[in-house]
């Protein structure tokens, strides 16, 4: 996602860990550069879960990060699976105070629960919105498995710690998620050759 | 043969649309996967396309939200609400306040009890086994006085010249034996820091890495009249200056250990009053 965020390049893992050292000393240009680098994916990955609320939980995700930050050790990719479990958790927070009645994804029905928010109104807006209210079709565990590969960058083991999984689980479940979008007929629709989107087609 | 030619070409298109395990890696790592999987891949880029603007609005409350809570004190955070262990990553937990409190209130009291077991542990070791590299020159030291053996109040004026060997045990004898000026000083110390107290707590804090030594005076009447003659009247140890030449840098050593002990002593009687008001006051 992106090329750059900020004064650090997004595939730089030896400048963003230098970033976030300086981060967790208390340097808020540092703090800056992580949120830029990282609240993007935290925003697409919360659209999936929590819908519309995408917004606030992100925040109280920045808020929490914030505050146990100087607590943190590791480097970019644990604090990477740090600040997305502490999404997960204020995402389930969320999903909990609007009583979907739900403790985990995986708690869905196979069909899922669409996230209304989202898939009302993604054809109306951007591609990536559109690609995240079809992502958002899928069983809660396939799409947040979808999501934590391709969004947030995360390996196989990581998603596993986000979502506390075993990696097996992680494998089948985002497997299974690309089946089943690789079927959707807008999904099919955009291997056309103009590349439009089906709506456009 | 009709149906079988269409069943084939409907078999032969679903398995070319299903997604093996290394295209779904590949698509899941942003790579291309090949052109049976196109559409999917130009969603997935659309899902990880650079940031929009609207994306990146809330930058300067989250750096504000930062800033706010670094400037408060690490205390006032809620470690309650605090995950030990999320992810790879390792997360300290930080300990309440209090908690730091106690535990350098119980590293002062270990500390305490194991330089008092030490010190007379040394003294009671025979003769014959310690080696005393300087004999203590028990003559500046004065003898207990007999005839105020248990007044606690009353300070004895400092010995004006040298004192008069008596056939009484003396107080560098009773602690030191044959052992080495450092375990009188440590004890001269801690008679200090019990003559200081002013609050029983405190006091009885010293008492306590006195005990063996109370023991050998015959109970805890006896303290006073010993401390006094270890420690003059205005606070210093009267057996400091009777050090040979040749221990001094290890009565120092001792004195500054026991210096800092004393410190921590007085501070802990502080709080002890400052409870105990508290206490009666509330």
């Amino acid at each position: 996602m992106g090329e750059t965020f900020g004064r650090v390049a997004a595939d730089d893992d030896a400048a963003l860990d230098a970033v976030l050292t300086a981060a967790i000393g208390g340097d808020e240009t540092a703090f800056a550069d992580l949120w830029r680098a990282l609240q993007p994916a935290v925003l697409r990955y919360l659209q999936v879960v929590v819908g519309a609320a995408a917004e606030d939980v992100a925040s109280e995700t920045w808020l929490q990060a914030a505050r146990d930050l100087s607590t943190f050790t590791g480097g970019w990719t644990a604090f990477r699976v740090w600040l997305f479990r502490i999404a997960r958790h204020r995402g389930m927070d969320e999903l909990r105070r609007a009583g979907r009645r739900r403790e985990t994804p995986s708690d869905l029905l196979p069909g899922g629960v669409p996230v209304p928010d989202v898939a009302a109104d993604v054809l109306e807006k951007s591609g990536t919105d559109w690609a995240l209210g079809l992502i958002a079709t899928l069983p809660p565990d396939q799409a947040e498995a979808v999501m934590l590969r391709v969004v947030a960058g995360l390996g196989v083991a990581q998603v596993a710690q986000v979502l506390g999984k075993r990696p097996g689980a992680v494998r089948v479940a985002s497997m299974r998620g690309l089946r089943r979008l690789g079927r959707h007929p807008e999904v099919r629709a955009r291997a056309t050759p103009d590349g439009a989107r089906p709506d456009e087609v | 043969m009709g149906w079988w030619t269409a069943l084939k070409s409907t078999m032969g298109t679903r398995r070319a649309d299903r997604i093996a395990r290394v295209d779904a890696d590949q698509l899941l790592a942003g790579h291309p996967a090949g052109p049976s999987h196109a559409g999917l891949a130009a969603m997935l880029a659309e899902v990880s396309a650079p940031p929009r603007p609207e994306e990146l609005a809330g930058e300067a409350d989250a750096v504000a939200a930062f800033r706010r809570l670094r400037s408060a004190a690490p205390s006032t955070v809620d470690v309650s609400t605090v995950d030990v262990t999320l992810g790879g990553g390792r997360h300290r937990m930080a300990w309440p306040p209090w908690r730091g409190a106690t535990l350098r209130l119980a590293i002062v009291v270990l500390l305490l009890a194991a330089a008092g077991t030490a010190s007379i542990t040394m003294a009671y070791r025979p003769a014959r086994v310690q080696p005393s590299p300087t004999p203590v020159a028990s003559s500046s030291v004065p003898a207990p006085s007999p005839s105020h053996p248990s007044s606690g109040v009353r300070r004895t004026p400092p010995p004006s010249g040298p004192a008069t060997p008596t056939t009484a045990p003396s107080p560098a004898a009773l602690v030191t034996g044959t052992t080495g000026i450092s375990d009188l000083a440590l004890a001269t110390q801690l008679c200090q820091v019990w003559t200081a107290a002013t609050d029983k707590a405190a006091r009885d804090l010293a008492a306590t890495q006195l005990g063996p030594l109370i023991d050998r005076l015959g109970g805890p009447n006896g303290l006073p009249a010993f401390c006094r003659k270890l420690v003059s009247s205005d606070g210093t140890a009267a057996t400091t200056a009777a050090a040979p030449t040749t221990t001094t840098a290890a009565a120092t050593t001792a004195t500054t250990a026991t210096t800092a002990t004393k410190a921590k002593v007085a501070k802990a009687a502080t709080a002890s009053t400052k409870s105990n008001n508290a206490k009666r006051g509330g």
